[in-house]
């Protein structure tokens, strides 16, 4: 801006500057004559000093209410920044609770993923549990068939069937000591569906029923009265009540 | 910069509801007088005056000591929203209620301090008295008063300049009355 004061002040810059009717442009370039001109610096105190001194002796004292509305609403304005920095939590927390919310979803799926196979795998540990008990069962089953087959005092006796049934065999182990009999029938004889195998123990004269010789007998251990002296398999009817056996359907028979 | 003025610049700046309290005090009426006479309505000039000190609070940190005196920056905001006020108004009330107000100027709230200064700013020729008014009290640019009067620009400037070199003549003899008067000198 070269320009001398004297037509500076000619444009009428100044007043305007003061008045702030100036852009933002044109502002600084006021500015910059300002600084750089004494002789204007001191006219624009001069009229920022006139301007002050005419609003002054303008001046209208305003309702004493108007004081009370600024204080208040510099206390709302303080209050508004705190709502902002709220806002900006709010939308952290926003955010916070959306990522939550996200994770909460695949939590849920993988729990609710997680949950279906812990049932699978409760129901599959039932099942081993079940096999393990059956297996435990079937070993302690067999650790005492075992021990029996093993005990000094465990015999053997064949009853093989006579003219009625000579296909009929039936190896028998015996422990008098220990009251114990296991029966392995190693050949059966076709009987009717009414008709069925029974064994019994000669006990001082009375025939006292064993088992009913069918395949679940094979491999258990059955116990037996030590006074036992015989061992005998009859023919019986499948109806009717076993208290005593038929002799006349007598198949096999042999002393321990 | 006066003292008081810094630390009510100071305390505005730290948001100290004191600095609000102390610049309203030092302010409010000058402001208003000029918010008034820009604004035709008491209602929306208390409005007017209430939003400017808001922005006041909410605009410190961009004032610069170094380029105006606070008056001044204060002065422009209250000009410029009282402008924006004055928009909202019909301009066929404004002829109306402007009668009123001149009226309301002279007979109530004007600040009793400076009724001396005002009638010797009355001393002023129309000429000089109207380019002041309407630039300072109405909101008017150069150009728009020059648009308005009819009164070439070039006019207008050379007019405001004299008639803010005469106002400065006037407020300096009535400082000058006012310290003879507290020296005991009349």
């Amino acid at each position: 801006m070269k320009m001398t004061p004297e037509e500076f002040l000619n444009t009428g810059l100044l007043e305007e500057y003061v008045l702030g009717l100036l852009s933002d442009t044109e502002a600084k370039k006021v500015q910059a004559y300002i600084a750089t001109h004494p002789s204007i610096e001191n006219t624009y105190i001069d009229m920022q000093n006139t301007i002050s001194n005419l609003a002054e002796s303008h001046g209208i004292i305003p309702p004493a209410q108007v004081k009370s509305k600024v204080m208040q609403s510099i206390g709302n304005s303080n209050k508004i920044i705190i709502p902002k920095e709220n806002n900006w939590l709010k939308y952290v927390a926003s955010s916070i609770a959306i990522i939550l919310g996200i994770i909460s979803i695949i939590s849920y799926n993988k729990i609710k993923s997680l949950a279906t196979e812990l049932k699978m795998e409760k129901k599959a540990y039932a099942e081993l549990s079940s096999d393990c008990e059956k297996n435990k069962e079937a070993y302690q089953t067999s650790s005492r068939i075992y021990a029996f087959y093993k005990d000094p005092n465990t015999q053997s006796a064949i009853l093989k069937g006579n003219e009625k049934a000579p296909d009929f065999e039936l190896v028998s182990h015996y422990n008098k000591t220990e009251g114990q009999i296991a029966l392995n029938m190693s050949s059966a004889t076709d009987l009717p569906n009414n008709k069925m195998l029974c064994l019994w123990g000669d006990v001082q004269g009375e025939m006292i029923l064993i088992a009913k010789l069918d395949p679940s007998i094979q491999d258990k251990i059955i116990p037996f009265d030590k006074n036992m002296t015989s061992l005998n398999v009859t023919i019986e009817d499948t109806q009717d009540e076993i208290n005593h056996p038929d002799v006349s359907q007598l198949i096999a028979s042999n002393a321990i | 910069m006066k003292k008081n003025e810094k630390d009510i610049i100071q305390l505005l700046r730290s948001h100290d509801n004191l600095g609000m309290s102390m610049v309203y005090d030092k302010y409010s009426t000058p402001l208003y007088g000029v918010i008034r006479r820009i604004v035709n309505d008491d209602s929306l000039a208390q409005d007017a005056l209430q939003e400017t000190f808001l922005k006041v609070w909410q605009k410190i940190s961009s004032y610069d000591g170094s380029k105006s005196q606070l008056f001044t920056w204060i002065y422009a905001i209250a000009r410029n929203t009282a402008l924006d006020y004055q928009r909202k108004i019909v301009k066929t009330q404004s002829s109306e209620i402007q009668n009123a107000v001149d009226d309301v100027l002279l007979t109530t709230g004007l600040n009793e301090d400076t009724i001396d200064l005002k009638e010797n700013i009355n001393t002023l020729e129309p000429k000089y008295k109207d380019v002041i008014d309407a630039l300072f009290f109405q909101g008017y640019s150069q150009r728009e008063w020059s648009k308005e009067s009819g009164v070439p620009l070039g006019t207008i400037k050379s007019r405001l300049r004299v008639g803010m070199r005469m106002l400065k003549e006037i407020y300096d003899k009535g400082v000058l009355l006012f310290l003879m008067t507290i020296n005991g000198a009349i």
